[in-house]
């Protein structure tokens, strides 16, 4: 079945690592942070988006009747800060335009001082099930230089009134790697989190992205990223601690208890079909790549017009549906032969049968049920191996069109 | 033939030889303003006008009429300008009466301009000196001290001197002058049997080989039936004529003259540099003397980056050579890059401007291999051979002995350079011979150097130690018997033919240390750790680890982006390509050419 993503580009500022796309709320005093009136969207701007949004769902929808979906997601930017009035309206819409499916994983991302009891009334009535809150790190100093607006409180604050709604499926965003950070400060922020006993953490390093601040801070050379060994070494820090506490490395960067996966995810690395809404949201449908223009005004304007508001388009043909498989699949729960076999009539297994030999002698995967599947040691250097994979399928292929000119 | 005047001009680089000839064309009405603003036409080729070297021959005639009133064919023979082609330079001088020697006037006289000066001076044509740059600021206290060395190097009068600007167009006429009043008009009989002399060839894809002559007695009509004595082919003239900025067809071509000749060759080999053109039916007693079968003196290995691309690189040599006979190349075999090519060159920079043509005028992605000379190997059985690329070395129990090439070098610098050019001499096993003073401060050192020490880096550091100032020149002198041992390099254990080298005893394991740690900075770390060993046989004497690859996930929250992810994997993966495997080893293009930029 179909997953839905939805952009909610608003922040009440933003961090200055993050490139996903957002704009600021602007509290006009920073002392009202932490209190409710500094978090509302402007009223106009937020009905405008919406009606943008109900737009693009209804041409993005209109050859259909009710499509079925059993994910959505509303991620951003801080989708938390829509208010429930609002969130209440997207949910209406949703149901207008989508059959929901009783079993589906509804997942709004918060950062954590965001969260009211008012709000998860409202997304609890929606039906939303699944919590994912933007924690990163629970040392100060560390918070500070991600320029977070929130502190370990707010963290344990939400997490403990979420509970008490009733969300049991909650998830945590961790980032390490950041530059300067000790190992024990790595280690205490993992055992905070595991305190909480979330059912999913997400932990990714911080990547340095072009056209951030951070990005800028390190050309000028104040700040410098976490040397490689280092870096590796935190990975497998945060790898070991996790599944050390119960939690399956299920993808490079996710973690999860009794199996609580996050399905939405899985739809990305599984190599199936998601509807995106919203300015820069990414989607893939009827084997098209597509992404939204970047830009909350433009994205405004091209619906005022009913034009879809598309930044560039990029159709899935064979070859690359079958690197997308692949490596995709290695990211996460493996590469499956027998679905390769059947979907792309492709013996992998045999094509790359010394580098299974290899990886295998020196750890890095194991097989399973005829998949291959990361170990730690794999995931570490999991572009590695994708690369090598993906070169010997071009050469089998390269070889195949070969023809012998006399 | 009285008002035929055939002259070249001998200079170093950058001393204004093509902005003089350009001058000249400019002048004589051969070019107009408008064809000057794509500067230095006679360097037509646009890697010889970014490096400012003239690679090929070209010829111009031009008419000028005199302050006597007369007017003359003049015919400009361009020569090129690099220490690699001396043989063509003096194959150019054999087919003129007369020389323009361009002295930059704040450089003074260089090692190229000497050697080829003396060229000059055994082809016995009259020489003119001039002058160049006269305009710039820092002539003026240069200047005399020029003037005294030219007065000291060719025994002339002051007054025969030249001054001169080409850039600003200062005493051109002059020159044109004296080319009219000192050069003596050729000599020979237009009705004697046919004597020409191929003094350059070109390759042109729809008219086969144009040869380029100067003729010493008698004429070739078109449809005469004419003979190449070295070569020993003969053919049927379809063309003659001269060249002005393009070919004129002029159906005949005398004694005295200068021009072209086409005559259905296919092959450049055919048409030997030197070698001498008479009839089929009537041929002259004796060619023209001073003909040489040039020789490479550098050789190295080719491959094409893709081995997919190996019949796109033959082919594309095959093509290269129809322009640039200079060239040898054989196929060859090597376990690290396959299939490729063992070409022979006839220096350093010949070889890079070979490498650089077949990248931009081919298109060709190449891999090149560590250049090496020609060694001479002598078997415990007598046997004695020569080998052009040190994979090629019989395992060393066979081996008596190792001969090597040795030249003699001339090196031209101000005093002050000396002890330092020395000393880099000497480190690279070269004896001194001779030091001559050309004047109070410039010094003419003659070393014998073997020719693998100056192939690397040795001009580069000439250069660099004498902050640009010295020149250098050099001729092939004779193979000798050194103690050279066969260097090889192991990557987990297992040998990798193309990095292999010779060198000698003395410096192995210096050599192995500096390669082993070059290549640990040139090869990325893998998936696993790379060792890299430098053997003489069996006997390892430097090693160096590349540590495992720690970690190569982008573990980022991507969300719903594959496409960027995906072409983040497509950029790994064209570097992958780029890399050639040895076992699972996988070593960057340049690793290949790691030993040239080793620092002593």
């Amino acid at each position: 079945m179909l997953g839905v993503y939805f952009h909610i580009p608003f922040c009440v500022k933003k961090c200055f690592y993050c490139d996903f796309y957002s704009i600021e709320t602007e509290p006009k005093d920073l002392s009202l942070i932490h209190t409710e009136e500094s978090y509302e969207i402007d009223e106009s701007i937020a009905n405008q988006f919406l009606s943008s949004l109900e737009n693009e769902i209804k041409i993005r929808t209109n050859d259909s009747n009710k499509i079925e979906v059993d994910s959505i997601f509303l991620g951003g930017g801080t989708p938390s800060l829509l208010s429930p009035q609002h969130i209440k309206l997207l949910f209406q819409y949703i149901n207008e335009y989508f059959q929901v499916s009783n079993s589906s994983e509804i997942t709004i991302e918060c950062n954590p001082g965001t969260i009211t009891p008012e709000k998860l009334e409202v997304y609890k009535v929606v039906g939303i099930n699944r919590l994912s809150i933007g924690v990163q790190s629970f040392i100060p100093e560390e918070l500070k230089f991600l320029q977070r607006i929130h502190n370990s409180e707010d963290v344990f604050h939400s997490f403990k009134l979420a509970r008490e709604f009733g969300f049991d499926n909650i998830s945590i965003d961790l980032i390490f790697s950041i530059p300067g950070q000790k190992r024990e400060n790595l280690i205490y922020s993992l055992s905070k989190a595991i305190e909480l006993n979330p059912e999913h953490i997400s932990a990714y390093s911080l990547i340095f992205e072009k056209g951030t601040p951070l990005y800028n801070e390190m050309k000028k050379g104040k700040i410098k990223p976490v040397d490689d060994n280092i870096d590796s070494e935190l990975y497998e820090i945060v790898i070991d601690f996790l599944t050390d506490n119960g939690y399956e490395q299920y993808e490079v960067s996710n973690f999860a208890k009794n199996q609580k996966y996050c399905n939405h995810n899985l739809k990305y690395w599984h190599n199936q079909e998601y509807l995106a809404f919203g300015p820069s949201a990414h989607g893939f449908y009827k084997n098209i790549r597509y992404k939204n223009k970047r830009s909350l005004k433009t994205y405004i304007n091209l619906l005022k017009s009913n034009t879809l508001p598309i930044d560039f388009e990029e159709f899935q043909d064979d070859k690359t549906k079958l690197t997308d498989t692949i490596f995709l699949g290695l990211r996460s729960d493996g590469i499956d032969f027998n679905k390769l076999m059947k979907n792309f009539k492709l013996d992998l297994r045999n094509i790359i049968k010394d580098e299974i030999t290899f990886y295998k002698e020196n750890d890095f995967i194991y097989e399973n049920n005829d998949k291959i599947i990361l170990t730690k040691n794999g995931y570490k250097i999991c572009d590695s191996i994708a690369v090598e994979i993906i070169t010997k399928i071009d050469q089998y292929f390269a070889n195949r069109n070969f023809k012998l000119v006399n | 033939m009285e008002n035929f005047r055939n002259f070249c001009i001998i200079a170093h680089i950058d001393h204004g030889k093509s902005t003089l000839a350009d001058r000249l064309l400019e002048i004589t009405g051969r070019v107009s303003k408008r064809e000057m603003i794509t500067n230095q036409i006679l360097d037509d080729n646009p890697l010889e006008q970014e490096r400012g070297i003239t690679i090929k021959l070209h010829a111009i005639q031009m008419e000028y009429t005199a302050k006597d009133g007369k007017t003359y064919i003049l015919n400009l023979i361009d020569t090129p300008g690099h220490v690699d082609f001396t043989y063509e330079v003096s194959r150019s001088l054999a087919a003129c009466e007369g020389a323009l020697l361009i002295v930059d006037a704040t450089q003074g006289v260089e090692a190229q301009t000497i050697s080829n000066l003396y060229l000059a001076i055994d082809a016995n044509i009259e020489i003119i000196p001039v002058i160049n740059k006269i305009d710039l600021p820092s002539a003026e206290t240069t200047i005399e001290n020029v003037t005294q060395q030219l007065i000291d190097l060719i025994g002339c009068k002051k007054e025969e001197i030249l001054y001169t600007s080409a850039k600003q167009g200062i005493g051109i006429e002059d020159i044109l002058e004296a080319i009219v009043n000192r050069i003596p008009p050729p000599k020979g009989d237009p009705n004697a049997p046919l004597r020409a002399l191929i003094y350059d060839s070109i390759f042109d894809s729809y008219r086969g080989v144009i040869v380029n002559i100067r003729i010493f007695d008698g004429t070739v009509r078109e449809k005469d039936k004419i003979f190449l004595m070295a070569t020993e082919q003969s053919y049927e003239v379809e063309e003659v004529g001269v060249l002005y900025m393009k070919r004129f067809r002029t159906g005949e071509l005398s004694a005295g003259n200068v021009g072209y000749l086409i005559a259905g060759i296919r092959n450049l080999k055919d048409t030997k540099v030197g070698d001498t053109i008479t009839h089929l039916h009537n041929p002259c007693d004796s060619p023209i003397s001073g003909f040489k079968v040039v020789k490479p003196m550098v050789f190295s290995g080719i491959y094409p980056a893709s081995a997919d691309d190996f019949e796109s690189l033959r082919d594309s040599l095959a093509k290269l050579v129809l322009n640039d006979a200079a060239i040898t190349y054989e196929p060859e075999t090597s376990s690290a890059l396959g299939f490729g090519f063992r070409c022979g060159f006839l220096g350093l920079l010949h070889m890079e401007i070979v490498q650089e043509r077949l990248e931009r005028e081919f298109n060709q992605n190449i891999v090149t291999t560590v250049p090496n000379v020609r060694y001479k190997v002598i078997k415990t059985n007598g046997e004695e051979f020569f080998i052009e690329n040190p994979a090629q070395l019989p395992p060393i129990v066979q081996v008596r002995e190792i001969q090597e090439p040795f030249i003699k070098a001339q090196i031209i610098t101000p005093n002050e350079y000396v002890g330092a050019i020395m000393k880099l001499c000497l480190d690279r096993r070269g004896a001194i011979k001779n030091t001559t003073y050309l004047s109070a401060d410039r010094v003419d050192l003659h070393f014998e150097l073997p020719l693998a020490e100056v192939i690397f880096d040795f001009y580069d550091k000439l250069k660099s130690v004498s902050r640009g100032y010295a020149s250098l020149d050099y001729e092939f002198l004779d193979y000798r018997t050194e103690d050279l041992v066969k260097l090889d390099i192991l990557l987990n254990g297992e040998p990798v033919d193309a990095l292999s080298t010779i060198v000698h005893r003395s410096k192995s394991f210096h050599w192995g240390q500096k390669l082993c740690s070059k290549l640990k900075e040139l090869i990325p770390r893998q998936m696993f750790e790379v060792t890299i060993q430098a053997a003489i046989g069996s006997r390892v004497i430097s090693r160096a680890n590349v540590q495992a690859l720690r970690k190569n996930v982008l573990s980022k929250c991507y969300g719903g982006d594959i496409t960027r992810k995906r072409k983040l994997l497509e950029k790994q993966k064209e570097g992958k390509k780029r890399m050639k495997q040895v076992g699972r080893v996988e070593i960057p293009q340049e690793a290949f050419l790691a030993v040239l930029s080793i620092e002593d």
